[in-house]
């Protein structure tokens, strides 16, 4: 039992505080988008759960204070009680409360965030019209030049008119690849578990950072996807006529990289020797911190919970 | 959402949005089954009008004992909703502007000022 704990909690430090800074400055994987998303991903599944996991232990183990509020609520007479199940049920009471605040701030975001999309789609099923050129694309009549993506079974990419006039057939498609990689990757969900994770765990550096760098990489790994099968030149030209934007994730507008964010994407395509492929080794080694990092807490936890269901 | 409703809904205001005037059940009926395989029932289209009614889409105005329907806006405004609601995510959206504005044609650019200057001083851009 006490092995598990210390664990989640070398588990939470470890994720929450040292693993972000480190990943940051992590000099091999620096221009490997796809595996530092992976890496993103799993320290950020792995920090949630293992905070999730200590702060439930400790509502409810027997040596922390939140089962003093379980005995307290049992036998319910807090003046005949010891003073310490007093003090414990106060600080359960706060914990709780905190919790729930957090809670009840993240969650109707998050609600809200996927309802404007819901709403989006809808609207853009009545008005836009349907490209005959490609079956998964939507066209919007407007002179802005914009591209962008929801995720839906029914044609998930919108383009303006603006962007299709603007832009020759092979910077379309290379505009369309970048889409379609958002998409196949599953940007959107991690994006609506990171804005979770931010309005949960604000206080923790690796979602702190987690939040500033990874809109960024998914950027830059949609980049690669549609670089590696239409060409770097062909994409950053593209990417000077049009903005391409995930689309009502309710991530991106609070991220804050500012206007700085589509030069470096231009500069890294640009790049003399830019590596679009990363290394096999390479993505095997993320996939590998990816998996770890997530896993251990989430084995961790899930056998804390079992052996709490022998003490409670 | 891309159901069958849903595709009658946008031939609808397909419809209603190229047609001159606010149209009744009857002449919305024979403009969608214009040359269609399988014609749709009168029923049919008049729920999916009560439907969009009761999205905000479209208004009713009575005449005689049957409704003339029209849309509420253009779909040029919706586009530009759809387009600001994009845009608000995207944390460049400025240089979007900035790039679209350096490009437009010189008269759309004396449009767009005029435009600019009217919603400057207050006064609804229309």
């Amino acid at each position: 039992m006490s092995v598990l704990l210390i664990g989640l909690i070398a588990a939470t430090i470890l994720l929450g505080y040292l693993a972000g800074p480190v990943l940051v400055r992590l000099r091999p994987l620096a221009d490997h988008p796809g595996a530092l998303v992976a890496c993103w991903a799993g320290l950020l599944l792995g920090t949630v759960t293992a905070t999730a996991a200590l702060t439930s232990m400790a509502l409810l183990v027997p040596p922390t204070p939140g089962h003093g509020l379980l005995e307290w609520l049992h036998d319910c007479l807090p003046h005949h009680s010891p003073v310490a199940f007093t003090l414990g049920g106060l600080t359960s009471l706060a914990l709780l409360g905190a919790c729930g605040a957090r809670l009840a701030q993240g969650l109707p975001r998050l609600w809200r965030a996927v309802r404007r999309r819901r709403e989006h789609r809808s609207m853009l099923h009545l008005v836009a019209r349907e490209d005959r050129r490609n079956a998964d694309v939507l066209l919007l009549d407007h002179p802005l030049p914009v591209a962008y993506c929801l995720p839906s079974r029914w044609r998930p990419i919108v383009v303006s008119t603006g962007a299709q006039t603007r832009l020759t057939g092979l910077q379309l498609q290379a505009v369309l690849a970048h889409e379609r990689a958002h998409l196949r990757q599953r940007h959107h969900a991690l994006l609506l578990f990171l804005d979770l994770a931010h309005t949960l765990l604000p206080w923790l550096p690796t979602v702190r950072l987690a939040k500033a760098t990874l809109p960024v990489l998914l950027e830059m790994s949609a980049d690669d996807a549609a670089a590696r099968r239409w060409g770097r030149h062909t994409l950053a030209g593209a990417l000077r006529q049009v903005a391409s934007t995930p689309g009502l994730a309710g991530a991106l507008a609070a991220a804050g990289t500012g206007e700085g964010l589509l030069s470096r994407r231009l500069t890294r395509l640009e790049a003399p020797t830019s590596a679009v492929t990363p290394h096999r080794a390479r993505r095997a080694a993320a996939w590998i911190v990816a998996a770890g990092t997530a896993a251990i807490p989430v084995i961790t936890a899930a056998a804390t919970l079992t052996s709490l269901a022998g003490v409670c | 959402m891309a159901g069958l409703s849903g595709s009658l809904e946008r031939a609808v205001m397909d419809v209603l949005w190229s047609a001159p005037r606010a149209l009744r059940v009857r002449e919305l009926l024979e403009t969608l089954n214009d040359g269609a395989r399988k014609p749709l029932a009168y029923n049919t289209v008049q729920t999916v009008a009560e439907r969009l009614v009761g999205k905000g889409m479209i208004e009713r105005t009575p005449d005689g004992l049957a409704f003339r329907y029209a849309p509420k806006r253009g779909r040029e405004d919706y586009a530009v909703d759809l387009m600001l609601g994009a845009l608000t995510e995207y944390d460049d959206h400025g240089a979007v502007l900035t790039r679209f504005a350096e490009s437009v044609a010189p008269e759309d650019a004396q449009q767009l000022l005029e435009a600019l200057r009217r919603r400057a001083s207050g006064k609804e851009v229309t």
